[in-house]
């Protein structure tokens, strides 16, 4: 009875430790992130301003000038500064921002790290190089589409549609094996961002996935390739 | 008071295209006001009088159109620019009825927003 009596008392004493431990480890995590955060926030600022001399059209050779890594550890929160405008942006401050990060060699920065251990790098690796346009990136982006995960195949397949050469069509048929039926439905509207050329592989993923494209789904893809014919045969 | 700026109202909850916006709007001697949800558009149009109002569809609060149905309901007639992503296209016929004057998709081309908003700034 006392053993038992002592039994409960130490293991009393434990779990309170457990849960002081477990509590300090929550609260040193969270304040290395919103440290990081701020951090991030501080030098992300800073290159921000390259942004608005971008859209005063200043020249290249002063822009990637300005952009040019000042601190270790900068080049990522650079390359999230230059994506982040060129996704809301087209024409020539697209161009611009795009011509600033080639000469950065972003593009081969991104296709290391394709190679990364994490998940989230991978994918913001995918993405970039969808933003920046990069054909040397198709072939690294089709070898690692069988072994992605199923949202990060969607996203170098957005990549492969940005970067819009039609050769790699053929494996967006490939990459839908597996895939649940509302992606198969998101990658046939990724195909048709490469226009008429896509429409033949278009027809080859409904063929051989009938199930995914019931008549709600498949009605606005044939007006989308209706759209694009008629747009072909206008030119 | 003479050197006062004409501002425009942006509603926008995207914090890069609201500095986009802020400096496309800044070279073009604009003030802009940037406002990231539509639910009290009327007192923030109410208090600056701008010259134009950018609206975003998707916003928290109250969506771009609700938004612009109640600053008509309130009688204010300054032109209203919806500008939204390709996805909401769909809803450039629900913004027009609401009482927008012309709709922009995102991502956009500051010449082409230029060439559409001159006709409303002069």
């Amino acid at each position: 009875m006392r053993l038992s009596l002592l039994m409960v008392i130490y293991m009393s004493i434990v779990f309170f430790w457990l849960v002081v431990a477990l509590f300090v480890y929550i609260g040193l995590f969270k304040s290395y992130h919103a440290l990081r955060r701020s951090y991030r926030d501080l030098r992300k600022a800073v290159y921000q301003e390259g942004i608005e001399k971008v859209l005063m059209e200043e020249p290249l050779e002063q822009l990637v000038e300005f952009f040019r890594p000042r601190r270790w550890g900068d080049l990522d929160i650079i390359q999230e500064v230059l994506t982040e405008s060129m996704r809301h942006l087209k024409g020539a401050p697209f161009d611009t921002l795009r011509e600033v990060a080639l000469k950065m060699g972003l593009i081969d920065h991104n296709l290391r790290r394709l190679s990364a251990r994490s998940h989230h790098e991978r994918g913001h690796a995918l993405e970039a190089l969808g933003l920046l346009r990069a054909p040397q990136a198709i072939v690294a982006i089709i070898d690692i589409l069988d072994e992605e995960t199923q949202d990060l195949r969607i996203v170098a397949l957005r990549s492969l549609a940005a970067i819009g050469d039609p050769a790699a069509l053929p494996y967006f048929v490939k990459a839908c094996d597996g895939l649940p039926a509302p992606l198969l439905m998101r990658v046939a509207s990724l195909m048709l961002e490469f226009g008429p050329i896509s429409h033949r592989s278009i027809q080859r993923l409904i063929n051989a996935h009938p199930e995914a494209f019931p008549p709600r789904i498949l009605i606005p893809i044939l007006k989308e390739i209706a759209l694009d014919l008629e747009e072909a045969r206008a030119r | 008071m003479g050197d006062e700026k004409k501002s425009v109202c942006i509603f926008e909850d995207n914090p890069t295209i609201q500095v986009l916006l802020k400096i496309f709007f800044q070279k073009r001697g604009y003030l802009p006001v940037i406002t990231g949800d539509g639910v009290d558009a009327v007192s923030v149009v109410r208090r600056h009088g701008p010259s134009l109002i950018m609206l975003d569809i998707i916003m928290p609060g109250k969506d771009g159109v609700e938004a612009c149905q109640e600053l008509r309901a309130a009688g204010v007639t300054t032109p209203i620019v919806f500008l939204t992503s390709k996805a909401f296209a769909d809803d450039k016929a629900r913004g027009l009825a609401a009482g927008a004057d012309a709709f922009l998709l995102k991502p956009f081309n500051p010449a082409e927003l230029d060439a559409t908003l001159r006709p409303f700034l002069g």
